[in-house]
């Protein structure tokens, strides 16, 4: 039999409302997947992105704090860590901002401290006096480092103070803050803060991060006698 | 109906919307898992690098406090010491390491360096984390000050050869004396010991398999001396040890005629053996047609060999050879030629066959005894192997006592220079059937 015009247009009739169904379906499907892995990777990298931040902040903030602590031996056997530090505070002297490779530089008298989750640095000018009874200005001149700082444990301390004894690190106590006699053999300063992102695009509990650094306050090797003391800045 | 060609295509068509979204899913899918590798990848990278940054403030931190400790026990940090930190909830592994390191070469204070004093301490942390690619590693040094290394105390730098001069690594050294150290060499063949108190030290080396120049293997034992203030080089030198298989000969009267020999033992001797010439095999005891000298250092110089056990039995000629031991393994020697005895016995005038006869070396004793081997005689009158029955006329290169017996009387010949290697030494005995001070067999 001939194909006819009529069996031609019966050919062309198109897909079944079933098929058209199971074809959405299917594709519907498909797309939730897809979807579903685009969220879930854009999660992934916002909490990257906030942990970077968190961490190049930090990591900004404790290069300057270490920075400081490095010079702080602006002359020689003096003790740069003050009494009266405590494990949320750090008072120490160092050479003012540029001076770390003058002859004599200039002194500073910092007090860098941790409340409320906003670490600040407090800067006193030296007035007069010679090393190391400076007098220092009554008025510091306070700048705001960092916020969303926490210690690494509940109420735990962020400045830990160490001295040399008998051959090795020994932790001093700042309970209820370090004394003028351990300040005065203090020899390593250890820093470790938790910093949360200053912005949170995604909420994400681990997107705070850790970081610590360590800074020695000697110049020189101890000596090779295991008893014998080994003083800040020599 | 059912041949209507128009209608069977349209229903030939019907299911491939089906097998159209099927396919294309699939390329999606494909496509999807492309594009999530690449995300996984980059977040796995991203991940690396976070874990990296906080490895990296981990050494930080043990370079401060490697610079808080004294010389002494920064310079004993080698191999390294090992800890653990967490941070952040993942676990680094932190190997803080110090070695003395020379001015002049910047290198580790290797034993190269003779005599110069180690200038100051390479102090560096090396931070691994679980899945960490390349590990994070930090490098600092720390120069000596005044008062910082005790005036009373010395470096000892231990180099480890083998006979070539090539380093040894892994020679376990310990030692006490004046204090104690130990440790093993590295792959220079270097071992550095500083900051010992000076003094004298009893140094046990020890390397499996290994033989050192008077081939006893190992531990060995050596006095050392730690000096103040100064590096003192020590060298030791092991080998594997080497196999020398002597063969003998010995030529017929003067003839060019030569016959393998036996022998009981031989003589390995090297001008760096620090305990003289050393001996193999069993002195009067059963001779054989080889002789193996085992262990023997492999010196770079070649070894004399000969035979005999005795420093009077070093030959002259073609009577000792010259071998180059090889390292852990064997060498067959040319033959050594042995200088010929052409003994003859009779008695009554004719061959005496049977007779016992004995040659003692006067010059060569073990213990308190003058080395003696025993023969009897085939039926010509000449000396022969009593277990084997071949003639035999080489002996070591010496002067000998030579008697023979038979019929409970004997003959003594003394003072017999056996050293002829072209015509040998002609002796003839015969053993007397009378006479005072002739009764008996030969001792």
């Amino acid at each position: 039999m001939p194909v006819t015009a009529k069996a031609l247009a019966r050919d062309e009739r198109g897909t079944t409302l079933v098929e058209l169904l199971v074809g959405m379906s299917m594709g519907m499907v498909v797309i939730t997947g897809l979807t579903m892995v685009i969220v879930a990777s854009l999660h992934a990298s916002a909490r990257i992105t906030t942990r970077v931040e968190a961490t190049q902040n930090g990591r900004v903030v404790l290069t300057k704090i270490i920075e400081e602590l490095h010079s702080a031996c602006v002359v020689p056997k003096i003790a740069p860590i003050q009494k009266e530090s405590t494990g949320t505070s750090l008072r120490f002297v160092h050479a003012a901002s540029g001076q770390g490779g003058a002859v004599s530089p200039t002194p500073v008298y910092t007090v860098i401290s941790l409340s409320n989750g906003i670490l600040t640095q407090s800067d006193y000018a030296a007035t007069g006096g010679t090393a190391p009874n400076w007098t220092w200005a009554a008025t510091p001149n306070t700048t705001r480092l960092m916020s969303k700082v926490v210690p690494l444990t509940a109420n735990g301390p962020i400045f830990t103070y160490y001295s040399y004894l008998n051959g090795g690190l020994s932790l001093l106590s700042t309970s209820p803050s370090l004394s003028a006699t351990d300040a005065a053999k203090t020899i390593e300063v250890k820093i470790e803060l938790n910093v949360s992102p200053a912005t949170t695009p995604v909420k994400d509990a681990g997107a705070d991060t850790s970081i610590q650094d360590s800074a020695v306050l000697r110049l020189t090797p101890p000596s090779f006698n295991e008893n014998a003391t080994a003083p800040p800045c020599v | 109906m059912r041949n209507d060609p128009a209608r069977n295509a349209a229903e030939n068509q019907a299911g491939f919307v089906m097998i159209e979204v099927l396919v294309s899913a699939l390329v999606v899918v494909i496509v999807a898992g492309a594009v999530l590798s690449l995300i996984t990848a980059t977040t796995r990278s991203a991940a690396q690098e976070r874990l990296r940054a906080t490895a990296y403030a981990a050494a930080q931190e043990d370079q401060a406090r490697l610079r808080t400790m004294r010389l002494s026990s920064l310079s004993r940090l080698n191999p390294p010491q090992k800890t653990l930190v967490t941070l952040d909830g993942t676990e680094y592994t932190v190997e803080s390491t110090g070695v003395f390191v020379n001015n002049s070469t910047g290198t580790d204070s290797s034993c190269t360096s003779e005599g110069s004093a180690a200038d100051y301490v390479r102090i560096a942390s090396k931070v691994t984390w679980q899945g960490s690619r390349e590990p994070v590693v930090l490098r600092s040094i720390v120069s000596p000050s005044n008062g910082s290394l005790d005036p009373n105390h010395g470096t000892l730098l231990i180099t480890a050869t083998n006979s070539l001069g090539e380093p040894l690594s892994g020679v376990g050294i310990s030692a006490t004396g004046a204090g104690t150290f130990s440790g093993s060499t590295d792959s220079t063949g270097c071992a550095n010991f500083s900051d010992l108190p000076a003094g004298n030290y009893t140094m046990t080396t020890s390397a499996t398999g290994f033989v050192n120049a008077d081939a006893q293997f190992s531990p060995w034992t050596t006095t050392v001396g730690a000096v103040a203030g100064s590096s003192t080089p020590v060298s030791v030198m092991y080998g594997l040890p080497g196999r020398v298989k002597a063969t003998f000969k010995y030529r017929v009267g003067s003839s060019s005629e030569y016959r393998q020999a036996s022998a009981d033992s031989v003589v390995v001797y090297n001008a760096l053996m620090t305990k003289g010439a050393e001996s193999f095999g069993s002195p009067g005891g059963t001779r054989s047609t080889t002789v193996e000298a085992y262990p023997l250092f492999p010196f770079k110089e070649a070894d004399t060999v000969y035979a005999g056990y005795c420093e009077a039995n070093k030959a002259e000629g073609a009577a000792r050879t010259t071998v180059i031991v090889p390292s852990n393994g064997m060498i067959e020697t040319p033959e050594i030629q042995l200088p010929a005895l052409n003994l003859n016995v009779t008695k009554s005038g004719s061959p005496a066959s049977g007779a016992r006869v004995t040659i003692t070396d006067q010059n060569c004793k073990v213990g308190s005894t003058n080395v003696k081997r025993v023969y009897s005689t085939n039926s010509s009158g000449n000396p022969i192997n009593p277990t084997t029955l071949i003639p035999e006329a080489g002996l070591p290169w010496g002067t000998y006592e030579v008697c023979a017996s038979s019929g409970g009387r004997h003959k003594t010949e003394t003072n017999i220079s056996v050293k002829n290697l072209t015509s040998g030494t002609n002796l003839s005995i015969a053993i007397p059937t009378s006479g005072s001070g002739t009764s008996g067999e030969c001792p």
